[in-house]
């Protein structure tokens, strides 16, 4: 792990970053794990990230969540930029591989979380452009709407059907055979 | 007192879309796309990655002999009748276009002194349709036998009283075209690499081959149909050849497949033993490149009848691999008589050159010689017919 560990001291050399959630609560980071957020990288770059970055869309719950998701996935980021150096032998390439196996039950652990949170990360990991959040998030929705029928789809995630019997009628039509 | 419920079909369009386009199976995608709205707008104006393909085999009546997109080819019972009719079938839609019957044959050749002559076959002239591609909304481009020879035939889609125009210049020496491909608005066909101009038609207004140019010269393999079957017992390798387009460039698969020939039976059968190459067209340098990687995102799925190259770095499936699926045996038998080979349904991974079986469900075995399929590639924006 002797890459992570010079990720880490790095990202300690580097910058503190305060996040402040729109319940007004401060979070301080590093910049690695705050750069996973395009959106706060090019706050950064732009050095306007004095006094605290504030994210008016997301909560303080919320906000805790995706640092942890950041902070995690951070140490992941610092540990591929090692490889890449000094580390290819097959002692390194085993810890890599364990590692991403630990990360990969990060994110299903991650995962479990109610409609309502998974929600609201999803509104976040758009808004902070934080890809691998998203695509995380997008999937998880994605798995669990998997062989449903709308009506099951409809009651999981507590959709009102606003399509007009007409516009009901047509796509019966034009796709019956998905509902055989 | 629990927190109010999001409101889901709230959700900004693109990121519907994003969930929707992790969906890889079409009907998953089709099912939600009927759930409200906001979703329903999702999948017409989100462009989303393509679904995993389909498998499909024919409806009773008709033969689905070939595929394009998401479009079947059925061709008419062989009788007196049906003039050989034949038309295009979106099954999930239920759409479908009209192409010319098999007897429409609109014939151009040259005179002995080289002057092109022009027009419709002699009565009871009729091609038959083996392979088809979709072109374009005007243009299909064909597979077909007239007589005995093997021919292209272009025509444009829409009116079963068009015209098949069949190309008979050089005198027969139109190439053994294999499989075909439309690349960078251009048709392709190999074994060596034939480019297949397109033009105008004067007399019938539809499309018809107005050149077949030699690209790369440099032959890939035999066809299939002379190969060499060795005196006595012992193995040899059956070629075949695919081509696809992918990532902007044109490759050509080449399998060869492992055949036990023994005298005493008579007849061979297959050992298992694959062995796959890609090849890229270099159109500028007239040459093949081999390559040993098709990118860590892709999946070429091939058939005799169409191959397609699909991303798949949103459906959760391994990409540098390539899946064969085949159960055709029209061509002589290579996956009939109940061979106990799960040779008509491989995959094969780029990356670790070799077979991956993991993704063909255990105990898969096509019931040969009796059913064709096809890939389909559900919803297809290219493949959409006037």
């Amino acid at each position: 792990m002797a890459s992570a560990g010079s990720g880490d001291e790095k990202a300690a050399a580097a910058a503190m970053i305060t996040l402040i959630s729109s319940d007004n609560e401060k979070f301080e980071v590093t910049e690695a794990t705050a750069t996973l957020s395009q959106t706060i990288r090019h706050m950064i770059e732009d050095g306007c990230t004095d006094g605290g970055v504030p994210l008016p869309n997301v909560t303080s719950k919320i906000l805790a969540r995706v640092i942890e998701y950041c902070k995690k996935h951070a140490t992941a980021a610092a540990g591929e930029e090692g490889s890449s150096s000094s580390f290819s032998d097959a002692a390194f390439l085993e810890v890599d591989r364990a590692f991403l196996e630990e990360l990969e039950e990060f994110d299903d652990a991650f995962l479990e979380v109610d409609r309502a949170t998974l929600f609201d990360l999803i509104l976040a990991a758009n808004y902070l452009d934080i890809k691998g959040l998203l695509n995380l998030t997008c999937q998880k929705v994605a798995d669990s709407v998997k062989g449903k029928t709308p009506e099951q789809i409809r009651e999981m995630y507590n959709i009102v059907n606003d399509l007009t019997p007409e516009e009901e009628a047509e796509i019966r039509r034009e796709t019956q055979w998905a509902f055989e | 007192m629990p927190p109010p419920l999001p409101p889901w079909s709230d959700l900004p369009l693109e990121l519907v879309g994003l969930v929707l386009g992790s969906l890889p199976v079409h009907a998953d995608r089709v099912r939600s796309a009927a759930v409200c709205c906001q979703w329903r707008a999702a999948v017409r104006e989100v462009p989303l990655p393509s679904a995993m393909p389909l498998l499909a085999i024919p409806f009773a009546g008709y033969a689905a002999a070939a595929a394009s997109g998401n479009w079947l080819l059925f061709l008419s019972p062989d009788d007196n009748d049906s003039n050989g009719s034949c038309f295009l079938r979106d099954p999930f839609s239920g759409a479908t276009v009209p192409l010319p019957a098999q007897s429409r044959v609109w014939l151009r050749y040259k005179n002995s002194d080289g002057s092109p002559v022009y027009g419709p076959a002699a009565a009871g002239a009729s091609i038959a349709v083996r392979r088809l591609l979709l072109c374009s909304p005007n243009l299909v481009a064909a597979q077909v036998r007239l007589g005995l020879r093997p021919r292209i035939a272009v025509c444009k889609p829409g009116a079963a009283s068009a015209w098949w125009s069949v190309s008979m210049e050089d005198g027969g020496m139109v190439p053994l075209l294999g499989a075909m491909a439309f690349h960078q608005g251009k048709l392709f066909a190999v074994e060596k690499l034939y480019a297949i101009d397109v033009g105008v038609d004067q007399s019938t207004g539809g499309p018809r081959v107005s050149r077949v140019r030699l690209v790369i010269s440099t032959i890939l393999c035999c066809p299939s149909t002379v190969m060499v079957i060795p005196r006595g017992s012992g193995v040899f390798m059956e070629m075949l050849l695919y081509v696809v387009e992918s990532r902007g460039v044109l490759l050509v698969v080449r399998r060869g497949m492992q055949r036990q020939w023994t005298r005493q039976e008579g007849r061979s059968t297959p050992t298992g033993w694959n062995e796959i190459d890609v090849f890229e067209a270099d159109l500028q340098g007239c040459r093949w490149t081999q390559v040993d990687t098709i990118g860590d995102d892709q999946v070429l799925f091939l058939s005799g009848h169409h191959s397609r190259s699909l991303c798949v770095s949103q459906l959760g499936m391994p990409g540098d691999r390539i899946v064969f699926f085949e159960n055709d045996d029209e061509d002589g038998g290579r996956w009939s008589r109940g061979e106990s080979t799960s040779n008509s349904c491989i995959v094969y991974d780029m990356k670790g050159r070799k077979l991956d079986n993991t993704l063909v469900p255990k105990g898969f075995r096509w019931k040969c010689g009796t059913v064709r399929a096809a890939w389909l590639f559900p919803e297809d924006g290219s493949s959409k017919v006037c």
